[in-house]
């Protein structure tokens, strides 16, 4: 199974360790945090679940651990940022962020470095309108 | 309609139109900052101003419904308001963050936030401790991500109303070249709330700063160019804020 970026609508924008996307297609900023940016970076060539978690751990010094890599998949997948071979094997299974989170945790990997997707509706003018 | 019922106007590469049955409407508006009259032609943004009976009048403009003001002076700072607005969102230029900016101790700050959330209260407070006015409602961005000053008078709130403050009345020097942001603040008003603020990543500043940002939907690659630049330069501070003045005690020298 390979996942692939989405190539088509987005404008990508790195900042720090982080990305920023604007998706043309529904007008939303995705912000990724460096783990999932680090992942979204890695599909751009087509990536396994593996290719991730060795990703997240030689760029991040995350365990090396296909759950992470898995709920970056997951992340990006809900945002619609990346693409995978349905044909080949069934998507990663939906995992609970707060149960990676607290399994992982006890490896002392700070939450603030689980893969996460947020996603804003880009304002309209009149939002920022003072009188 | 005569030629003479019309004021075109020239900002930041947008061009603006407003047209009256009231040619002292015209003659009293404020050009807004750094704008020139302008010769006819296409116009981004159109403005219509109608005399009503007993000295009222209705403003109408793009899909809006009409509004009513019962005095020249509410419709002109509304008027003021709507331009400005239109300026940012056709702007060529420049890209428009709706904050307030000033330097303080030699700190440029820009406090970022829709209308209501306090950014004219911290502006004024800096003001009242020496600092330069640069806005109290756009952040100009340049292509650099450098601030560029957009001078109006302060809408400071007083019960429902606002009450327009010069800042040079207010004793405040101006800023009057582009400056790079050293910190961004990001703060709600609460009543009693304690400043406890969180320091932000730089993508979670470009974010807050995207949702202030006028043309962030029609010009995105713009926008994550220019903010970008300014959230990687700067520290930025998010929080629930009481006094105005707990704020701004980070920058006491």
């Amino acid at each position: 199974m390979k996942y692939r970026t989405r190539t088509i609508g987005l404008i990508v924008r790195d900042v720090g360790d982080e990305t920023i996307v604007y998706d043309r297609e529904n007008d939303t900023f995705k912000r990724l945090n460096a783990s999932a940016a680090t992942a979204f970076r890695r599909c751009q060539d087509g990536a396994s679940l593996g290719d991730i978690a060795q990703a997240l751990a030689d760029e991040l010094g995350l365990p090396l651990d296909d759950e992470l890599a898995q709920l970056a998949v997951s992340e990006l997948m809900d945002a619609d940022l990346i693409t995978g071979d349905t044909d080949e094997v069934p998507l990663p299974t939906r995992l609970s962020r707060r149960a990676v989170v607290k399994r992982i945790s006890a490896g002392a990997v700070v939450a603030a470095m689980v893969p996460a997707v947020e996603t804003m509706v880009a304002p309209r003018p009149a939002y920022a309108a003072s009188y | 309609m005569s030629a003479g019922d019309e004021l075109w106007l020239e900002s930041h590469g947008a061009r603006i139109v407003i047209r009256s049955d009231d040619v002292s409407v015209l003659q009293r508006f404020p050009l807004p900052f750094k704008a020139a009259r302008a010769s006819p032609g296409d116009a981004d943004a159109a403005f219509r101003v109608r005399t009503l009976c007993e000295g009222a009048y209705e403003m109408l403009w793009g899909d809006e419904s009409p509004v009513r003001f019962d005095h020249a002076t509410s419709l002109l700072r509304r008027l003021g308001s709507q331009v400005d607005l239109a300026i940012a969102e056709h702007a060529t230029e420049m890209l428009f963050v709706h904050a307030g900016v000033v330097g303080l101790h030699g700190v440029h700050i820009a406090i970022p936030g829709p209308s209501g959330s306090g950014k004219t209260t911290l502006v004024r407070e800096a003001i009242g401790r020496g600092a330069t006015f640069f806005s109290d409602e756009y952040a100009v961005v340049d292509a650099e991500g450098r601030v560029h000053p957009y001078r109006r008078p302060l809408n400071v709130r007083q019960g429902p109303e606002k009450t327009a403050v010069d800042a040079v009345a207010l004793g405040a020097p101006l800023g009057r070249s582009a400056v790079a942001i050293d910190v961004l603040l990001f703060c709600r008003h609460q009543a009693e709330a304690q400043w406890h603020p969180t320091l932000l990543a730089p993508g979670e500043a470009v974010m807050d700063l995207v949702a202030n940002t006028v043309a962030a939907r029609a010009r995105p690659s713009v926008a994550l160019e220019r903010l970008t630049r300014v959230a990687a330069g700067a520290r930025a501070w998010k929080g629930v804020r009481g006094e105005a003045g707990t704020v701004l005690d980070m920058f006491s020298p």
